[in-house]
Formats: structure tokens, sequence, C-alpha cells
């Protein structure tokens, strides 16, 4: 089972997410506890593209994937904003404490730690985060 | 999505956060926080999260601002009966060690009246 949400370069956006992840966990019968992952995943990854992405850009265009197979979740977030691997930003508690203004850091922390697998692409100039749950 | 209770108590304020901290409302809580810190130099906060049901790292990086913020003043922060998804997330952080937790709230008053 596939669903599918685009959204727009604005936080309040985050409530359309949990609708989306909601009404997914209906329609696939999903677990309480992966809702909630699934949730908060997708939130930090849309606050980072959002406040980071586009400096003041206004042809924002982020559409999240939503994939069931078996049990088995696959969660793509694409999005046009500028180049942002999070595989590349080093996320620990310590640098978090230190500068708890650093991009991304405290969420990309929190998408690494409840993904089990994360892979980032860049194509035509689209970011394209895959994260397995 | 959340709601605060705000309690001023002899040696602290008590604020009881219920609900769903999310990034794009997560401000509200930073600006009453601010509020009562730009009243009141000396002073410490108690959160009681025993409702609290989600939190974004927006709301959790609140938590840490008010550590920081209280600490040039002796303030102290401390984190009364997390609820299970909050402490998930601090462990998640990596800073479960970072806030003072309490679960009795007798042993919270003998740590502020220190």
């Amino acid at each position: 089972m596939r669903k599918s949400i685009v959204l727009n370069k604005r936080i309040e956006d985050i409530e359309k997410i949990e609708r989306f992840v909601e009404t997914a966990g209906k329609e696939m019968e999903l677990e309480p506890e992966l809702l909630y992952k699934m949730n908060l995943i997708l939130e930090e990854a849309f606050t980072n593209i959002v406040f980071y992405g586009f400096d003041g850009r206004n042809d924002a265009d982020i559409k999240i994937n939503l994939n069931s197979d078996n049990g088995r979740i696959l969660l793509e977030i694409i999005d046009n904003g500028k180049a942002f691997n999070p595989l590349e930003v080093q996320a620990d508690a310590h640098s978090v404490l230190e500068d708890d203004t650093k991009i991304g850091g405290l969420g990309v922390l929190i998408i690494k730690k409840l993904s089990k697998e994360l892979k980032y692409k860049r194509i035509d100039e689209k970011n394209h985060l895959i994260i397995t749950l | 999505m959340f709601e605060i209770d705000r309690k001023t108590v002899a040696k602290f304020e008590l604020l009881k956060i219920s609900g769903k901290l999310v990034t794009a409302e997560a401000y509200k809580l930073e600006d009453e926080i601010d509020k009562i810190i730009s009243k009141s130099a000396a002073i410490n906060f108690v959160f009681d999260l025993c409702k609290l049901e989600y939190c974004s790292s927006y709301g959790l990086r609140i938590f840490i601002k008010a550590k920081k913020d209280l600490k040039m003043f002796n303030g102290k922060v401390i984190i009364f009966t997390p609820s299970k998804n909050f402490m998930e997330l601090l462990e998640i952080a990596g800073l479960e060690d970072f806030f003072i937790i309490e679960n009795d709230i007798a042993s919270v008053v003998e740590l502020l009246s220190e």
C-alpha cells in the first residue's frame, strides 16, 4: 500500500503530517508505537527542510511517500531545497549541548536513532531521504 | 495541541505540560518560560511531564535552553514524573543525565530547599 502527501513550506503543515500518519495508520493497520516513531521522524525531517532548506525561496516542493509492504515501512521525503545530506551531519548529544542552534543536530540524531536504515540521494536538484522503519 | 498549567510554589514554578509539544506551537512554552524568568531572576522550574504525550526536538530544546538560562541565576530545572515517551526521547538524544529527574514531590522540595 502506498500513500503520499504534498506539503507547503510552512511549519503549520506539521498538523497535516499528523493527520496523514493517523489516516495511514488506520488504513494500513499499523501499531501505535510505529505511528509515534513515524510522526516524530517526519516532523523532524520536515522542520529541517522548512527552517533551513530554502533561504526565503517561494518555490518549495515537498512531498512525503509512505510505502507499507509486509510490515516493512518505507518513508521517502523529497524536497527541492538546497542539498542537505543528514548522513553527513555529526549528530550527538555533546554537540547539541555545545551549540543548540546547530542546523538539524538534534532532529537528525532522533531520525538516525529511530530508523532501521537511512539513505540519501540528490536527484534532479531534489533531496531524497529514504527511511526504513 | 498542548496545555500549560502553572502554579507558583514557595521555591519553584511548577509547570504541568500536557498533550503534544509540536514544533509549530512550542514557541508558546518558550514565551511563557521567558516571561517568568524576566519577571523573577532567582527561580527554579519544575516541569511536570506525566501527561506529555509527544515532544519534538524543538520542544526538547526549550527545556535545554531553560536549564542553560537559569544556570546563570543558580536556578534549577527539574523534570518531574516524565512520561514514557519523553524519557525515551531523552535516551535517544543521550540527554538522560543532563536533567535532574524526580518522581517524588517530597524529593523535589528537599532538593530545592538545599
